[in-house]
């Protein structure tokens, strides 16, 4: 996941910027000359990590579950690495910085520039997912909900079960690149440190926490995540300084008990699946 | 052996299939006659649903072929050999547990609109009309087989022998021609296991072939009109129910003295 958020995120961050949009450092990332409009560097960063989805699918998707784990997280260091390195394409370990947020010449950066960005980015998560839920409910939906239950079966039922794997992939990965691109776009600095392989295991915590299968799921379980960790911090100014320090491994022990126990008692989370029921009368 | 009449609706020509030395189903030839039950039957590990899992496609043979309809179907993937028409159902039934039963229905209907992504885009107009035809089709064959109150249960909260009518339901949504069954009654009360049987019956009369294996002897002598007796990977003997209960070769290696 690390992979694809990060590579979403230089895509937005190079096409955005352009070639010489710091002139205070010695050397450049790659980029256009001119910086896109932020609209079509968002959707260049979908693309270009959805096509990388696509094409890391084609040999790994036949891998079982957990191995296809291990490679995304394979690959994700991959991605760090190259995005590390290859300086003269990324800027390498030197920040892709100057990124720019949405209206950023009408509203100066500040706490009305927060504001914004937050309506520009509940406006996005909205679009997907309306996306998301008009794909799931759609026949396509079905049938690769057939091919999670079981792949044989949804083959023996006449189900291309890997070009629908395929392409869902391809879209989820897409829809990270997206969420890469917002975050370059916030944070106006993105380095390749930032993608390791650990944010994926947060990804993770939030799906299984709000509820795999259920889109509303996977929002309720971000927020639910982001509550936790938002009060921890808070708590952390009112203790001792020797707690203080052990409070954010112990908010990482805290997190994981949480993810063993959701997946034992309530796999389906908190917002389970919801049951398909027809509105047409039969 | 030779029949005059349709040709084959299923011919198996020298199929072998291996799995490390074993040779599960060894250089196999048999054919399946249109509008009619074949019963496929021999002791454990003859091969039989090896032989049905390469007619389906979920095995590749190792050798030999598969011909459906005069058309060569071995080495297609098992979602193309299910559109033209030729559709297995599993021994012990494997239905999409999380899942309704509605849902496990039209999940095997033969493609609609909105299944492929570009449908999304190019007519997603055509979709409500398409799945409202889909659900009218589901319900049809749900109350053929008696299971329409449990339309919107969870297909894991069936019993043993409801995943079993399932099972067949689904096959049938997929508008088979020729429809192979792995043990339909096996572990089914004698009630059920009659309905399903009668089942079966009416819709060879509609046009359907069947082709099944089956332990129970009482049912396969009684309900196929030919029967094919495998033995050790290849075919033993074939031949009209009389015949294989008096055949020695088949009394000897399986059904006994």
């Amino acid at each position: 996941m690390a992979a694809f958020v990060g590579v979403g995120a230089y895509t937005f961050g190079m096409l955005s910027t352009g070639k010489f949009a710091n002139p205070s450092i010695q050397w450049y990332h790659w980029g256009p000359d001119q910086g896109w409009d932020l609209i079509a560097a968002g959707l260049g960063a979908m693309v270009v990590a959805g096509v990388l989805g696509v094409l890391v699918a084609i040999p790994t998707l036949r891998l079982r579950a957990d191995y296809l784990a291990i490679a995304t997280l394979a690959l994700a260091e991959i991605v760090r690495l190259v995005l590390k390195n290859e300086r003269s394409f990324t800027g390498g370990d030197q920040d892709l910085s100057f990124i720019p947020r949405p209206f950023q010449s009408f509203v100066p950066l500040g706490p009305y520039s927060d504001g914004l960005f937050m309506a520009v980015a509940v406006g996005a998560a909205l679009l997907v997912l309306i996306l998301l839920d008009y794909l799931t409910r759609a026949p396509w939906g079905r049938d690769l909900h057939a091919v999670r239950e079981d792949e044989e079966v949804a083959m023996a039922l006449g189900k291309d079960a890997f070009t629908l794997k395929l392409s869902a992939f391809g879209i989820g990965c897409a829809i990270m690149g997206l969420a890469g691109a917002l975050l370059a776009s916030f944070n106006q600095v993105i380095v390749p440190d930032q993608f390791v392989p650990a944010a994926t295991f947060s990804a993770y915590v939030v799906m299984i926490l709000g509820g795999s299968g259920n889109n509303r799921g996977v929002i309720l379980g971000g927020y639910l995540f982001y509550l936790f960790t938002w009060t921890t911090q808070q708590v952390k100014g009112y203790l001792p300084s020797d707690v203080n320090l052990r409070l954010d491994y112990v908010n990482q022990i805290i997190v994981g008990l949480l993810l063993i126990v959701f997946i034992l008692f309530r796999p389906e989370g908190v917002l389970p699946e919801k049951k398909y029921l027809p509105r047409v009368k039969a | 052996m030779t029949e005059t009449g349709p040709p084959p609706i299923l011919e198996i020509r020298d199929v072998t299939k291996a799995f490390g030395g074993l040779r599960a189903v060894d250089g196999c030839s048999l054919e399946v006659f249109p509008g009619r039950i074949t019963g496929l039957i021999g002791p454990n590990g003859a091969g039989k649903s090896t032989l049905f899992n390469v007619i389906a496609g979920l095995y590749a043979p190792d050798h030999g072929e598969v011909v459906f309809e005069g058309q060569r179907v071995d080495g297609l993937p098992p979602h193309r050999i299910v559109r033209k028409g030729l559709v297995k159902t599993f021994q012990i039934p494997r239905e999409l547990r999380n899942m309704t039963v509605l849902e496990n229905l039209m999940v095997a209907s033969p493609p609609i609109a909105g299944e492929r992504l570009t449908d999304l885009i190019r007519r997603p107009w055509d979709i409500p009309k398409a799945e409202a035809e889909v659900i009218g089709r589901a319900r049809d064959i749900l109350a053929l087989v008696g299971l329409r109150e449990l339309r919107d249960e969870y297909a894991k909260n069936l019993s043993g022998g409801q995943k079993k009518l399932l099972e067949i339901a689904r096959a049938l949504m997929a508008q088979p021609k020729l429809v192979l069954l792995d043990e339909p009654v096996a572990g089914v009360n004698p009630t059920l296991a009659k309905n399903i049987l009668d089942m079966i019956e009416s819709l060879r009369k509609q046009g359907i072939t069947f082709f099944l294996v089956e332990h129970d002897m009482d049912v396969v002598m009684k309900r196929c009109a030919w029967i094919i007796v495998m033995h050790q990977g290849r075919r033993l003997a074939e031949g009209p129910p009389d015949e294989i209960k008096a055949n020695p070769r088949v009394i000897d290696s399986y059904l006994g003295g």
